[in-house]
């Protein structure tokens, strides 16, 4: 099953399917230290995060580096041991689509992880945070400031 | 106080909404109990030895009266009738029901409150001075940067995974009564040339198993970099903290491995490739909580009204004045502490009924506003001087004008083998015995700047390593054994006590305190404090007078 930052509708794919779309996407560990990335990585189109263990926040951090630091434009894929409450908190790190595979779809169901990708693209975020802007809703701070 | 807007009301109401929906999926079974878990952490709820322990955030340690008189309502609807102040400022409720939590939740949200981060890995409840805006020692009101750091670390998507929990302490005055040193990153707030905000961060103190010292990591931090820096060092810290040993975890390890230099400069990279958008208007928003966080309308005639009334010759209010009242910024007002620290009592259990009348005595006399403070007891930060008689009076009949604010008796202790599922050994009843024993030499001399702390494992929640007299519950061969460490300091000057020799038994404990104290006070030096007596005369006069004499 694959969930999209983008807007559009989650779609039932496999790893195999999505990357034949992506001939470039280049596998990361979640445990990786992003700075030590060789320019090729950083220059592909697609980057796959792999998270080992969904109480492991190392990839969250990876793709902020990757996005600020190290200014990478391509897509960024998350796939592992997520769970559907971490959905949001992907998307507003820089993560455009997450894999979810057999295993993790079977244990949470599709109906969760639906249901927390809705929630981000349809409802605003579910937790407003006060300096993460998520999906089109600015961040507190900037609210406040505008007001 | 800070009051909520439409914002923060909204934070608090989805959380709550979110937490129903995660609670529904453990209860159906679609989430296990090892997924539900670090949700449930994140909301402030532990599975302790007997129940589920709710932890319920007093940001920064300040309440007002009407978040009180809630949580004694809370405390009589869902749970015992009671709840447990804690050494973060929080406040603990030891029986609820999982299924009841979100309601727990929702009427916490209706009075401004919650328990967001109060556990799991990620940035707790912020503490801070409980006299904050008050001391008399203080250059900055550290409350709008602690309000300023809660609104960042709520909901923070990349720091709620961190390799363990992080914790943070501000004190903006000279004498550090919010413990800096012993936090993974500890603010102390300063005023530069120009009058403007400046922080020294301090970072890698701890307590547990490997008790550290904080270290200096960067000085006169300016308000526009704070969030930037602040936010450099938690990424440097999830990145490359261990994540392979629990006990390991802790930032304050990072540090001892990578050493301060190589640790600074990783922070320094970071903070320099800060995506600094994210942080536009943090001087606007801190201008706003400066604003919002009002002092309240001081009463001009109360510095001539007198201290002491017609009858307030009593002995009991004599020595209340002394060891729980202290001097406030402004004229004519007093800082009152009330004691959770009875001598036969819990520390830091307080009753519903108490809560309610610790809550009115606020709203009659302090402006509405509480404190908790990391030694566990209440303040009422806004008690006019001619009103102390009168509020004595009534704290007295209702059992809590207990005397013994930062002595002896006001004994740190964590929850122990009564409640915990970590402890090794009982915490609470050794408490309660050594504050029985010493009660009367407490009454008889003054022993000021001798603080006892009891922690019932080695995890060190009873903060035994940073007290003059230090207690750690142990097992050993089945039974419980209390090792006693001296010469502790939570303040400026920090310092980690020292073990006095091998452990005791339960029943030998108070005897061994008594034999401390008196040697203490035996070789002590005018208004010394004990752990200055230990610095200046050594461990083996204490260590002979206990083992020669037992």
């Amino acid at each position: 099953m694959l969930l999209l930052k983008s807007g559009v509708e989650p779609c039932l794919i496999t790893h195999a399917e999505r990357q034949t779309q992506f001939e470039q996407a280049i596998a990361l560990e979640g445990n990786a230290d992003p700075s030590t990335f060789e320019e090729s990585v950083l220059q592909a189109a697609a980057l796959e995060i792999n998270i080992p263990a969904f109480s492991d926040g190392r990839g969250l951090s990876i793709a902020r580096y990757l996005r600020v630091n190290s200014r990478y434009e391509g897509i960024l894929r998350a796939t592992g041991n997520v769970i559907p409450d971490q959905l949001q908190a992907l998307f507003q790190l820089g993560f455009d689509e997450v894999l979810v595979g057999d295993v993790n779809l079977a244990k949470h169901g599709e109906q969760d992880w639906r249901e927390a990708n809705d929630w981000f693209i349809k409802n605003q975020p579910l937790l407003p945070a006060y300096h993460e802007s998520g999906g089109d809703q600015q961040s507190i701070w900037r609210a406040r400031t505008a007001s | 106080m800070y009051q909520y807007d439409a914002h923060d009301q909204s934070v608090v109401e989805a959380r709550s909404k979110e937490f129903r929906t995660q609670v529904n999926r453990r209860l159906a079974g679609t989430l296990s109990e090892e997924e539900f878990k670090p949700l449930r952490l994140m909301n402030g709820l532990y599975l302790q030895l007997h129940a589920y322990m709710l932890r319920v955030a007093v940001p920064y340690g300040v309440m007002s009266s009407k978040q009180m008189h809630q949580l004694a309502f809370i405390a009589d609807k869902f749970d015992r009738g009671y709840g447990h102040f804690t050494t973060r400022q929080n406040i603990q409720f030891n029986w609820p029901q999982l299924v009841e939590t979100p309601d727990i939740l929702d009427a916490l949200a209706e009075v401004q409150m919650h328990a967001i981060q109060t556990s799991g890995n990620c940035i707790r409840n912020v503490t801070t001075d409980p006299f904050a805006g008050v001391a008399i020692d203080e250059s900055v009101d550290p409350r709008p940067v602690c309000e300023l750091l809660r609104q960042w670390s709520t909901f923070m998507p990349e720091f709620s995974y961190l390799p363990r929990k992080f914790k943070f302490a501000l004190t903006g005055a000279e004498t550090d009564r919010a413990a800096i040193k012993f936090h993974d990153v500890g603010i102390q707030l300063k005023r530069g040339d120009d009058g403007k905000i400046l922080s020294d961060i301090w970072v890698g103190g701890g307590q547990g198993r490997t008790p550290r010292i904080a270290q200096l990591l960067k000085s006169d931090v300016t308000v526009t970099d704070l969030l930037p820096y602040l936010d450099a060092l938690m990424r440097v810290y999830n990145l490359y903290g261990n994540r392979d040993n629990k006990y390991k975890a802790r930032i304050k390890i990072l540090l001892a491995t990578l050493g301060l230099e190589e640790f600074s400069a990783k922070v320094q990279q970071e903070f320099e490739h800060a995506d600094r958008q994210r942080f536009e208007g943090v001087e606007q928003e801190l201008a706003r909580l400066e604003a919002a966080i009002l002092t309240p309308v001081y009463n001009a005639s109360a510095a001539d009204a007198g201290a002491e009334v017609a009858d307030a010759e009593e002995p009991d209010y004599k020595r209340w004045l002394k060891t729980n009242v202290f001097e406030h910024q402004q004229p004519g007002y007093s800082i009152a502490v009330i004691s959770l620290k009875p001598y036969d009592g819990i520390p830091g259990d307080a009753t519903s009924d108490q809560m309610r009348l610790m809550a009115k005595l606020a709203e009659e006399l302090s402006a509405s506003e509480l404190r908790v403070t990391h030694r566990q007891n209440i303040v009422l930060p806004y008690v006019e001087t001619k009103n102390l008689y009168l509020l004595w009076q009534q704290l007295k009949a209702a059992g809590l004008s207990e005397a013994n604010i930062d002595q002896p008796s006001d004994i740190i202790a964590c929850p122990g083998l009564d409640y915990c599922s970590l402890a090794k050994a009982r915490s609470i009843p050794i408490a309660q015995e050594i504050s029985a024993t010493i009660k009367q030499t407490e009454q008889r001399e003054d022993l000021n700047g001798l603080s006892i702390n009891i922690s019932g494992c080695i995890n060190a929640c009873g903060h035994h390593h940073v007290a003059g007299i230090g207690i750690l519950g142990l097992e050993k061969n089945g039974a419980e054994t209390y090792q006693v460490t001296l010469g502790g300091r939570n303040g400026l000057d920090a310092a980690v006590g020292k073990v006095l020799g091998p452990g005791f038994s339960a029943a030998q404990v108070p005897e061994t305190i008594d034999t401390l104290v008196s040697t203490w006070l035996e070789h002590r030096e005018t208004n010394e404090s004990f752990s200055d007596t230990y610095d200046r005369i050594g461990k083996k006069v204490f260590s002979e007078a206990v083992y020669v004499a037992s």
